[in-house]
């Protein structure tokens, strides 16, 4: 496994990572600004309807233990009405005045408004001390303003009771969640245990007026609580004991590094598996309807693109069929590679004429070759009965074709040639493109090895066609080269394909 | 019904025959809960202003044994990295005793918190308690202390069938210092207050030497709860107990206590509770009462000079309160009238003693409290001294009201003393808080 694409490999995944916990960080932050607009909804109920005098306001504040203190001020003025300045402050009104002096201090006036739908009063933070106090301001209908301080202590309580608990028994790794202020002060934490100095893969700051309060997201990913950071620290220790060690020491390291890398390929290879299976069905449904369909409408004219016969019904019908199965044969590649990893690929044979098979193959292909400017030539000699398997043909032939489409373009040409040698068949597959360079004429056989460049740049491949046909070409008891003969590739593929005689059956 | 009736009339009626002085007749009271409000002495000096000690007792009434306020209770567990072992086993079985107390219809439910929290059961109705012992046989030690977080997600469970005909508790345990999240003595306090508010009494048991005495205590005290200290793990299963006994006897919650002085008189200071002082009139909550035991407001305050043989009205006292047995709103009222003489003797000779006792108790509790800070600072001489002088002082009042408890207390102060060196101060300061809050909430004094 190259380190390149296992380095490119976890970058796709790391951003995915980061979408993903970006989006679970906000599920989080709604949960806490509903309990505020909660407790917004609450105070504008008891306020509407109430007479807005000193004794109603103490009473509110007594009644309501979540609320810390009430203060009532003159619109236009700023003017301070609640608490009374010259009657007797408790405590507690006093503390509220000193901390929030600041705002009713100043003038002129105070103006209540919010971006937004229907103002009905604006929340504001108020930083005092080492707290985050949130002040309601509420616009009466008198022209004074109240303002409601949340107890502050009191909020965190209930922030704490609505986010989620713990649980170490399950929790091992996995994602764990903080919740903190601006300055560093965590408020809480939950899911598993972090490791000092661990960095967040992701941090969101909560909406105002909460903005000084921060979400954020760290992985675990070792039993030990330990960050992906913690494991290179690991890997160098391992290097170096090894190299303490000798030579064998590396090269058994060298080796468990290599397994463990593959297998956590093989579960990445794996989940790619379970996709493709589930996009099989519907696809075989789309592709026999498609087929149908054709069947059901006139043919398109064999013309040249440009002509009518490309708009006609019958040609759509044939585009569809032609996607449908460059589609199906996408999925089987993810699907047999897959079963090659696993040592599960099969060869089933069937009696059919291997030409008329290899026909039908190339004709889906031709309308996207043609209308790409392509001659397409196909030449055979083969005309017997014989016993093969057609999705191997279909494969190995229908990936040879597409990367013609894709990397050969430019030659307009493909020339497909099929020839019996005794019991193999022999296909040729010759176009005049750009080719391949000497170098590179074994490891494009190699799974995900695509050749860097202005060529592949742009298309779209994961790099396993050619392993892939390869493989079951070999299978087949044949095989799949690259001959050196220029210009354009020319790939040969051969088959072991014994003849069947009628009464026999091939092996 | 009508046995329930009965009962409290009838030891209405007692209390009325036995209550002394002239002046000063018995409460009223309807449900399980017996008001008086009682003056040091019925008589005062007459001739030029003095002060006076004024008390509002409430006393739950005995309960037949079958029957009881349900019970919606947060056990909230310290599972943090230095209760491994000993601790967290007796812990675990000092839980597992108090679940094994409660019947169908309660609401309990389980926490555990070490850096993060952990619900280790739900909020739910008591069906069987086999699963609830499970979850909290499960438990192992784990990091650090949020303390705060602890606290607010067992009160998260607790409002879920928060209702005031239950007996809504959490009672917390903490062997350490809170290191996670909010962790000061004042946020916790603050979060006290609020959770009292709602009738959500926090219960505080601190473990071995190594816990916050400070954030604890105010923590209990700020809810009105109780406060404990556990020098031993194997003291836990006797101090749930406690705890336990106290939650299955509440007979009365949510009580108001209003004092209003009729003029010519004015409130000087509360001693022991906090109240709230307005010019003509005295306001208190009291969070919860217990069957058989008494809670009261103690006051001092100012008369204006009366002349000999005069009477007057001193002051209305009233009781609002949740009645959890009868599950109605039950009050009482009383007026407390004073007389004058010339004489000392009269005074003395109509001196009540439980008002007495209860003023030598809160004293003594006060002075016990100024001594431990002089020694927070270091002034450890004048600490001693204080401590000696309140030790004869609660002695000497003993012997005066023939009260027990006092002199007990009076070797307590004493023994106080003898442990102001560093070593012992860690533990002695924990014993002494525990103390105090006890001589705030009039714990262990029985009348």
């Amino acid at each position: 496994m190259s380190s390149k694409i296992l380095h490119q490999e976890r970058e796709l995944v790391n951003e995915r990572t980061e979408a993903l916990v970006m989006d679970h960080l906000g599920e989080v932050e709604d949960k806490v600004l509903a309990l505020l607009s909660q407790r917004r909804s609450e105070i504008v109920g008891a306020l509407e309807g109430l007479d807005l005098g000193t004794d109603s306001l103490r009473a509110l504040e007594k009644s309501d233990s979540r609320l810390g203190q009430l203060v009532r001020l003159e619109g236009s003025s700023g003017d301070l009405i609640h608490p009374p300045l010259f009657g007797r402050l408790t405590a507690k009104e006093e503390a509220f005045l000193q901390r929030t002096r600041g705002l009713w201090d100043r003038s002129p006036g105070l103006t209540v408004s919010e971006e937004g739908e229907d103002p009905q009063g604006a929340w504001q933070p108020l930083f005092w001390q080492e707290g985050l106090y949130l002040v309601f301001w509420w616009p009466a209908d008198d022209g004074t303003v109240v303002g409601v301080e949340l107890d502050r202590v009191r909020f965190l309580a209930d922030v704490i009771g609505v986010l989620p608990a713990s649980d170490p028994s399950a929790d091992v790794r996995g994602l764990s969640l903080r919740l903190r202020r601006a300055g560093g002060t965590a408020l809480y934490s939950w899911g598993p245990e972090v490791g000092e100095g661990a960095r967040p893969v992701a941090q969101r700051a909560l909406a105002e007026p909460l903005s000084s309060w921060f979400l954020e997201a760290f992985t675990v990913s070792t039993a030990s609580g330990d960050s992906l950071e913690r494991v290179s620290t690991i890997q160098f220790l391992a290097i170096l004991l090894a190299t303490l060690l000798a030579l064998v020491g590396s090269a058994t390291y060298l080796w468990w590094e290599s397994r463990r890398r593959l297998r956590e390929a093989d579960q990445r290879v794996t989940f790619v598996n379970q996709v493709a299976h589930e996009l099989k069905t519907p696809l075989t449904n789309i592709r026999l309807y498609a087929e149908l369909l054709a069947d059901r409408l006139p043919e398109p004219h064999e013309e040249s693109p440009g002509s009518s016969a490309v708009r006609q019904p019958g040609h759509y019908a044939a585009v569809v069929v032609g996607e449908a199965q460059r589609l199906s044969r996408l999925i089987h590649n993810v699907l047999d590679f897959g079963r090659s990893r696993r040592g599960a690929l099969s060869v089933h044979r069937q009696p059919g004429h291997l030409n008329h098979k290899l026909r039908e193959i190339i004709d889906r292909f031709r309308p996207a070759l043609e209308s790409r400017g392509f001659e397409v030539e196909f030449k055979t000699q083969d005309d017997e009965l014989a016993a093969f398997d057609g999705d191997t043909l279909e494969q190995v032939v229908g990936n040879l074709l597409s990367n013609v489409e894709k990397y050969a373009a430019e030659g307009r040409f493909v020339s497909i040639n099929c020839l019996r040698e005794e019991d193999e068949v022999v296909i040729e597959v010759r176009d005049r493109g750009p080719g391949v360079a000497k170098a590179y004429s074994e490891k494009i056989f190699r799974p995900f090895f695509r050749v860097n460049g202005s060529l592949t740049e742009g298309v779209s491949g994961a790099g396993i066609g050619l392993a892939l046909s390869r493989e079951l070409a070999r299978l087949h008891g044949g095989d799949l080269i690259l001959l050196p003969q220029g210009p354009g590739a020319h790939f040969r593929f051969t088959l072991f394909c014994p003849r069947v005689h009628s009464g026999k059956e091939g092996s | 019904m009508k046995h329930r009736i009965m009962q409290p009339l009838i030891l209405a009626l007692l209390a009325m025959t036995f209550t002394q002085g002239a002046a000063s007749a018995g409460g009223t009271n309807t449900g399980s809960v017996q008001l008086e409000g009682a003056l040091g002495s019925s008589y005062i000096l007459a001739g030029s202003p003095r002060t006076a000690y004024l008390r509002v007792a409430l006393k739950g009434q005995q309960l037949p044994s079958d029957v009881r306020t349900p019970v919606n209770l947060s056990i909230v567990l310290d599972r943090s990295g230095s209760m491994q072992g000993e601790k967290l086993e007796q812990a675990k079985k000092a839980a597992i005793m108090a679940i094994e107390r409660l019947q169908e219809g309660d609401y309990v439910s389980v926490v555990a918190y070490d850096s993060r929290v952990q619900v280790l059961a739900a909020s739910a109705p008591l069906e069987s308690a086999e699963r609830v012992i499970e979850r909290i046989r499960s438990l192992t030690a784990g990091t650090n202390t949020a303390l705060f977080a602890g606290v607010s997600k067992g009160a998260f469970e607790v409002r879920k069938a928060l209702s005031p005909n239950r007996v809504n508790r959490v009672i917390l345990l903490s062997d350490g210092l809170a290191n996670e999240g909010p962790s000061s003595p004042e946020e916790l306090a603050e979060l006290g207050q609020s959770l009292g508010r709602d009738g959500i009494v926090v219960s505080t048991i601190g473990l071995g030497l190594g816990y916050n005495e400070e954030l604890m205590g105010r923590l209990a005290q700020a809810s009105d709860g109780n406060h404990f200290f556990a020098e031993r793990a194997a003291d836990l299963a006797g101090i749930y107990s406690l705890e336990l006994g106290d939650v299955l006897s509440v007979v009365a919650q949510d009580v108001n206590v209003s004092v209003k002085f009729a003029s010519g008189t004015r409130p000087v200071r509360i001693l022991g509770r906090s109240a709230e002082i307005q010019e003509d009139h005295v306001e208190a909550t009291l969070n919860q009462l217990y069957s058989g035991q008494t809670k009261y407001l103690l006051m001092e305050v100012e008369v204006n000079p009366g002349h000999r043989g005069e009477e007057r009205l001193m002051a209305t006292v009233e009781a609002r309160y949740q009645d959890t047995i009868g599950r109605e709103r039950g009050g009482g009222i009383q007026q407390v009238r004073v007389a004058f003489t010339d004489s000392p003797q009269v005074v003395e000779s109509n001196r009540d003693v439980r008002v007495m006792s209860s003023v030598a108790r809160q004293i003594g509790a006060e002075r016990n409290r100024l001594a431990m800070r002089m020694r927070d600072q270091g002034k450890i001489a004048e600490a001693k001294k204080l401590l000696r002088e309140n030790s004869s002082y609660l002695e000497e009042k003993g012997r005066l009201y023939s009260n027990s408890y006092l002199i007990a207390d009076a070797e307590e102060n004493a023994a106080d003393l003898d442990n102001l060196d560093t070593e012992d101060w860690i533990k002695q300061r924990k014993v002494m808080t525990k103390n105090q809050l006890e001589a705030v909430q009039s714990l262990g004094y029985v009348e």
